[in-house]
């Protein structure tokens, strides 16, 4: 895992906690809690006594008056009568009597018995707090002398995502979900790719091919109606396969490129926004390889790219001043300056795809918008061109978003 | 007691290590004090709860059933509206007494936080002057 390559700490845990006082505290925590119990126990025993008083002050009034042995001084007995069977002192608390009716008695003890109840509930409540208490420490006092250890590490958002995608990528046996995994894997990509972008300046059509072919693989399982993660989690490794399948979807698409357009545009900032908001700095204006990503993003949310989408749009109308349809006408010329420079990237499927549709070079263009700036007006145009034209392809983004 | 602090004399030593015992018996009086609060504290919360409890059955007796009140040993009738408002001024009572205990209770704490403070600074002295010397 990344995380080697950071510094990290290891405690003991015996060091932190240490076994002994751990013990101790266990101890004491039990004792509190047996203090507890007693009070419970003696608060059941009230209970139970109210309990036993109600039964009988309900049978007094049932005779007239009770043949009774009447208990005199320490240890004598004599025959009594019990009259006025009816009659009730009853204790209120605090020194104060009140008499009262055997009914009217009933009435009071059954309050009694309920605040006792209410009190042990509280008491069994603390009982248990206790317990759970002194079985942490016990865990803990157990875990330190087996000498675990605390390992602490710094976590840095940046490494650490470059990290754990390369990390799922690389093992796609993850407890993540699938879509979690295209998601990392497509962050993988970008990471990838924006290396290689940095390291080769103008290698941003590059990447705007990789992007191409991101995307290619997103449309083609999204025109499948698979989930967008499914195709992606089956691995970069299946890109022929995908594209193949994204090929011919584009083929749909043909058609619906002008309307799609907008759409693609959208979809790529806003996967870009997306994506970029996770991870990196949210450089909206740049669709980076983030599209594939944006891909299965986007779909979920797309709202949020409405803004970025428009911005784009702008750009591109700013930039080259043409409508949706010039594009189109464009694009065959700039697919084949795109094909060029593919072909100097690894993936020869971007050719064929590129090659085959005349939209082929979507995200990768728009991605350098940044870039264009920095390029020679032609060059400039020509990346913002293409970018436009690869509104057929992001179509298939189009209807994704659709989905 | 700063000179004291800073010279290695056993004499010094003895005077601080003197220091230290009667602080430690101040904090073992104010921590008396504390858990005798705490008590006295638990005490009225139970006489108020059972007041309460009294003036709730009170509400419920009606006019005509007589009370009585223990006073010693003996049964002693008393009046409905006067065993009311005798229990209700008990209970004021014995709430403003539970006040009372608060604050004592506060002032109580905060002087042992800085007794045991002080007691803690004067540990570290020791320990400092003993490893000098």
């Amino acid at each position: 895992m990344a995380a080697a390559t950071r510094k990290g700490t290891a405690t003991p845990l015996g060091a932190v906690f240490s076994p002994e006082e751990t013990r101790r505290a266990v101890a004491r925590v039990t004792e509190a809690a047996a203090g507890r119990r007693a009070e419970l126990a003696r608060l059941q025993g009230f209970a139970a006594d109210n309990a036993a008083l109600v039964s009988l002050v309900q049978r007094l009034p049932d005779e007239l008056s009770h043949e009774i042995m009447v208990p005199f001084g320490g240890a004598a007995f004599f025959p009594g009568r019990l009259i006025h069977t009816n009659e009730l002192l009853v204790l209120l608390g605090e020194g104060y009597y009140a008499e009262r009716s055997a009914k009217q008695t009933t009435e009071i003890l059954r309050r009694r018995g309920m605040e006792l109840e209410a009190q042990v509930e509280a008491m069994k409540a603390t009982i248990a707090d206790f317990e759970a208490e002194a079985k942490f420490f016990e865990s803990t006092a157990a875990e330190a002398s087996e000498g675990l250890v605390e390992i602490r590490e710094e976590y840095d958002e940046g490494t650490e995502i470059n990290s754990s995608t390369l990390a799922d990528a690389s093992s796609s046996a993850t407890g993540m979900s699938d879509k979690n995994r295209v998601h990392a894997q497509i962050m993988a990509r970008l990471d990838e790719l924006e290396m290689e972008e940095k390291e080769a300046g103008s290698s941003s059509e590059e990447d705007g091919e990789e992007d191409e072919e991101d995307e290619e693989e997103d449309a083609g399982p999204s025109e499948d109606d698979e989930e967008e993660g499914d195709v992606l989690s089956d691995d970069n490794d299946h890109q022929n396969a995908s594209f193949g399948a994204s090929f011919s979807g584009s083929g749909r698409n043909d058609q619906s490129h002008g309307s799609a357009q907008p759409k693609s545009i959208l979809k790529k900032p806003v996967g870009k926004e997306i994506l970029k908001g996770a991870s990196l700095a949210p450089s909206a204006r740049t669709p980076h390889s983030v599209f594939p990503g944006q891909a299965s993003i986007i779909n979920s949310e797309i709202q949020l790219p409405t803004k970025k989408a428009v911005s784009f749009q702008d750009d591109n109308k700013h930039i080259i001043g043409s409508s949706k349809s010039s594009p189109l006408p464009q694009c065959p010329e700039y697919s084949s300056s795109l094909l060029k420079v593919s072909s100097d990237n690894t993936s020869h499927e971007r050719k064929i795809i590129s090659s085959g549709q005349k939209q082929a070079f979507t995200g990768s263009i728009i991605e350098h918008d940044a870039n264009m700036s920095t390029f020679q007006p032609s060059k400039s145009e020509d990346l913002q061109n293409p970018a436009i034209s690869p509104r057929p392809v992001s179509r298939f983004k189009m209807q994704k978003g659709g989905r | 007691m700063a000179a004291s602090s800073s010279s290695f004399t056993p004499a010094a030593v003895r005077e601080m290590q003197r220091d230290l015992e009667s602080q430690a018996n101040a904090l073992s009086k104010i921590q008396k004090d504390i858990s005798k609060n705490h008590q006295v504290r638990k005490q009225y919360t139970i006489q108020v709860g059972e007041n309460e409890l009294v003036l709730k059955e009170l509400e419920l007796v009606n006019e005509e059933a007589n009370v009585y009140k223990l006073i010693g040993p003996v049964l002693v009738k008393q009046d409905l509206a006067e065993a009311k408002a005798n229990v209700k001024k008990r209970i004021e009572y014995i709430s403003a007494e539970l006040k009372r205990m608060d604050r004592a209770l506060k002032d109580l704490e905060e002087k042992q936080n800085s007794k045991k403070e002080s007691i803690f600074k004067l540990q570290q002295q020791m320990q400092a002057v003993q490893a000098k010397a």
